[in-house]
C-alpha cells in the first residue's frame, strides 16, 4: 500500500508505551488541571512548556503504538487485532463519558453559578481531553500485554 | 474481558509446545503470530480462530481435535497412569 510505504510508524515495545503514557498523563494532568486548582501564578510558562511536553509526548505514544492510528494489513495478528478492537471501545466510552459529563456541568453551571473555564482554559481542557482519547487505546494495549513475553 | 476470551475452550498447547522443544517465539514465527499470542493461548485467555487453531495442530502434526476441546483434558499424570493400571490389572 502507498500509505504504508511512505511512512511506517515505530512500534515501541510495551515497557515504553507505559513509561510514556504515564509521563504524558502526568505533564497533561499537572499542567492543565493544576493551574485551575492551585494558586500558581507567576508559572505561566512553566505550566505551558508542561502541557506542550504532555501533548508531545501523548503524540509519541499515539504514533507509536497501534492503538488508535492507522494500522498496515499484517501487523497485527488476530489476537492483537481483537485486543485493539476493544481498546477503541473502552477509550470511546471513556471520552463519551467526559464529554457527557461536561456537558451537564455546562447545564448546570450558570445557573448554579459554578465554575466555568475561559476560553484560553477551555481550549487547553479540550486539547487534553483529544490527547487522552487518542492516547488511552494504547495504554490499554500496553498495560494488557505481558512484557516479559516479548 | 476480550471479545475471543472463553472458558468453553481447552487446549494442550502447552504441552505439545514443551514436548517439542519449541519456544512461544518459534511457535508463533511458525503459525505466524506474536509470541504474546501463544502465552494468551496457553493460559485459555484468548480462543483462537478455526485458521489458527488448524495451523498449530499442523505444527505439531496432530488434529485440531487433539490440540483443542470443549472439554477439559485429563490430566497427563492421570493419562500416562490409566494404561498401566490396566496393563497391572491383567
Amino acid at each position: 500500500m502507498a500509505q504504508s510505504a511512505l511512512f511506517k510508524p515505530p512500534r515501541f515495545s510495551t515497557m515504553r508505551v507505559r513509561v510514556l503514557s504515564g509521563l504524558a498523563l502526568a505533564a497533561l494532568v499537572a499542567g492543565t488541571i493544576g493551574p485551575l486548582l492551585l494558586p500558581i501564578d507567576g508559572m505561566g510558562g512553566v505550566m505551558t512548556m508542561t502541557r506542550v511536553l504532555g501533548l508531545a509526548l501523548a503524540a509519541a505514544v499515539a504514533v507509536g503504538s497501534p492503538g488508535w492510528r492507522y494500522v498496515a494489513a499484517g501487523e497485527l495478528d488476530e489476537r492483537e487485532r481483537a485486543e485493539r478492537a476493544r481498546a477503541v471501545v473502552i477509550g470511546h466510552r471513556v471520552t463519551g463519558i467526559s464529554i457527557c459529563l461536561a456537558y451537564i456541568w455546562l447545564l448546570l453551571a450558570a445557573p448554579g453559578r459554578l465554575w466555568l473555564p475561559n476560553m484560553h482554559e477551555a481550549g487547553w481542557l479540550m486539547a487534553m481531553l483529544f490527547w487522552v482519547h487518542v492516547m488511552v487505546p494504547a495504554v490499554i494495549l500496553a498495560w494488557r500485554d505481558r512484557a516479559e513475553e516479548e | 474481558m476480550m471479545n475471543n476470551e472463553t472458558s468453553t475452550l481447552h487446549n494442550r498447547l502447552a504441552l505439545f509446545r514443551a514436548e517439542a522443544g519449541l519456544s512461544r517465539k518459534e511457535l508463533a514465527e511458525q503459525v505466524g503470530v506474536n509470541p504474546q499470542t501463544i502465552g494468551f493461548l496457553e493460559r485459555g485467555q484468548y480462543g483462537p480462530s478455526l485458521e489458527l487453531g488448524l495451523k498449530l495442530a499442523r505444527v505439531f502434526g496432530v488434529s485440531v481435535e487433539t490440540l483443542f476441546s470443549l472439554e477439559p483434558f485429563a490430566p497427563l499424570a492421570a493419562s500416562l497412569a490409566a494404561p498401566r493400571l490396566v496393563e497391572g490389572g491383567r
